[in-house]
């Protein structure tokens, strides 16, 4: 019986294809077993149809299964690696914050396709960010600084936090000063650069400006300004700032 | 008659080919050989058998569960202090790498359980660690109380108890907790 029911959801999944739903699975949750059917059986018909591959491997992502994620994704990247090999060096960053082979990933396609971007942003940001996480510097400004090198309307608010985290690390106060605040002018309620501006503030003993920066910081992030990424829904992106850091360095 | 029938598959060929395969295929697959059936129960992503003896009690159907994403939520951990609690327990070690992912579910009432283990090295091949980074860090997670508890409304107004499935991984890079998602 059961074996019968599993050759009606493939029969009825496939003939969603011959009408007009190109993605039958998505009639489903992508958490439920019917996404992972539907996309099986569609598999199964074309099984280098790379994108069906990433559906398949996106929900694991999302849930913490990285093995099943990766297992997937891999088949992928083989089937078209212009497509999904900079979203699998954006996985390996933000997902599963694998920045080593992040990083091996996104220059390898970063060099076929300079000018892509993955999730709003481009490469370079994603590899500037993983060299950040791995505390080689030097590299992390070489990265950086081609996000940050666009014409400033074009320059996105997470280039000039991420800079400005750089410049801290660097113990680049001022400069890094100047990166808060042009990440600020973008966007004035983000709590994380307030905090990042405050610690910054510290070691310039401008005690008071600090003190100033992490009420804000604590007000904002309290009312849900944060890093406002689409897929922070999912996981917390590298160097977000949490409520307890904030309300931890006012202690002091 | 043959010629009819030939004339209509050819003309619906291009559509009907999708299920000429499928039907080749399962055929292949002899899945109405009822003597050799298995039950198998089939999970999604993220989905995986309940310890049901385990005491643990979830509010709604299991069908039902949300994930922490739906919920716009996400536990407010301290990354580094967790990290620093954990490594006390762990040595330096370059042989343990990986990911230990500890999935689980938050009832109505802002408890934890049916806690489920995913381990893998740092190739993404199922892999086991030593049994005191999974006590250890199995004691961390539960040991977290501040779950957000949710209910929804019918259209009715009346109220819904909601569960939830969330996970931490922790990333071990020789043999120190390195990283924390989500």
């Amino acid at each position: 019986m059961k074996s019968f029911h599993s050759l009606l959801f493939i029969l009825i999944s496939s003939l969603s294809v011959i009408s007009q739903n190109a993605t039958p699975w998505k009639k489903y949750s992508y958490t439920t077993h019917e996404w992972q059917y539907c996309l099986d059986s569609l598999i199964e018909i074309d099984p280098s149809n790379a994108y069906l591959w990433q559906q398949k491997a996106m929900p694991y992502f999302k849930n913490g299964d990285y093995y099943n994620g990766m297992k997937n994704l891999n088949r992928a990247v083989e089937l078209d690696t212009a497509r999904w090999l900079g979203y699998k060096g954006f996985m390996e960053c933000i997902f599963v914050r694998d920045y080593k082979n992040a990083i091996i990933d996104l220059k390898k396609i970063a060099r076929k396709q300079p000018n892509a971007y993955e999730m709003d942003h481009s490469y370079y940001f994603y590899i500037g960010v993983s060299y950040l996480k791995l505390n080689t510097l030097d590299s992390a400004e070489k990265y950086l600084k081609i996000c940050i090198s666009k014409p400033e309307e074009k320059t996105h608010y997470m280039d000039w936090y991420y800079a400005g985290v750089l410049k801290l690390k660097q113990k680049k106060y001022l400069k890094a000063l100047i990166n808060f605040n042009k990440c600020l002018d973008k966007y004035p309620n983000l709590s994380d650069a307030n905090f990042y501006k405050a610690k910054t503030l510290l070691y310039l003993h401008r005690n008071r400006e600090a003190h100033n920066c992490l009420l804000k910081a604590k007000n904002d992030n309290k009312t849900g300004y944060s890093l406002n990424e689409d897929n922070m829904v999912y996981v917390n992106y590298p160097f977000q700032v949490q409520l307890e850091q904030i309300e931890h360095l006012l202690k002091k | 008659m043959f010629v009819i029938y030939t004339h209509i598959f050819m003309c619906f060929y291009k559509k009907l080919r999708y299920l000429v395969f499928i039907v080749l295929y399962l055929g292949s697959l002899n899945l109405f050989a009822q003597e050799n059936a298995t039950i198998i129960e089939h999970f999604g992503a993220g989905e995986y058998p309940f310890d049901t003896t385990s005491g643990f009690k979830i509010c709604g159907k299991k069908e039902s569960i949300y994930q922490y994403y739906s919920l716009r939520y996400k536990y407010p951990l301290n990354v580094d202090s967790c990290a620093k609690t954990l490594n006390k327990f762990f040595k330096y070690d370059p042989q343990i790498n990986g990911i230990i992912t500890i999935r689980f579910v938050v009832n109505c009432h802002g408890n934890s359980g049916f806690f489920h283990l995913y381990e893998i090295d740092d190739k993404y091949q199922k892999r086991e660690f030593p049994e005191n980074y999974k006590v250890h860090i199995l004691e961390l997670v539960k040991g977290l109380k501040k779950w957000e508890k949710f209910v929804g409304k019918k259209q009715d107004g009346t109220i819904i108890p909601i569960d939830y499935y969330t996970y931490f991984s922790f990333r071990i890079l020789n043999g120190q907790v390195n990283e924390i998602i989500p």
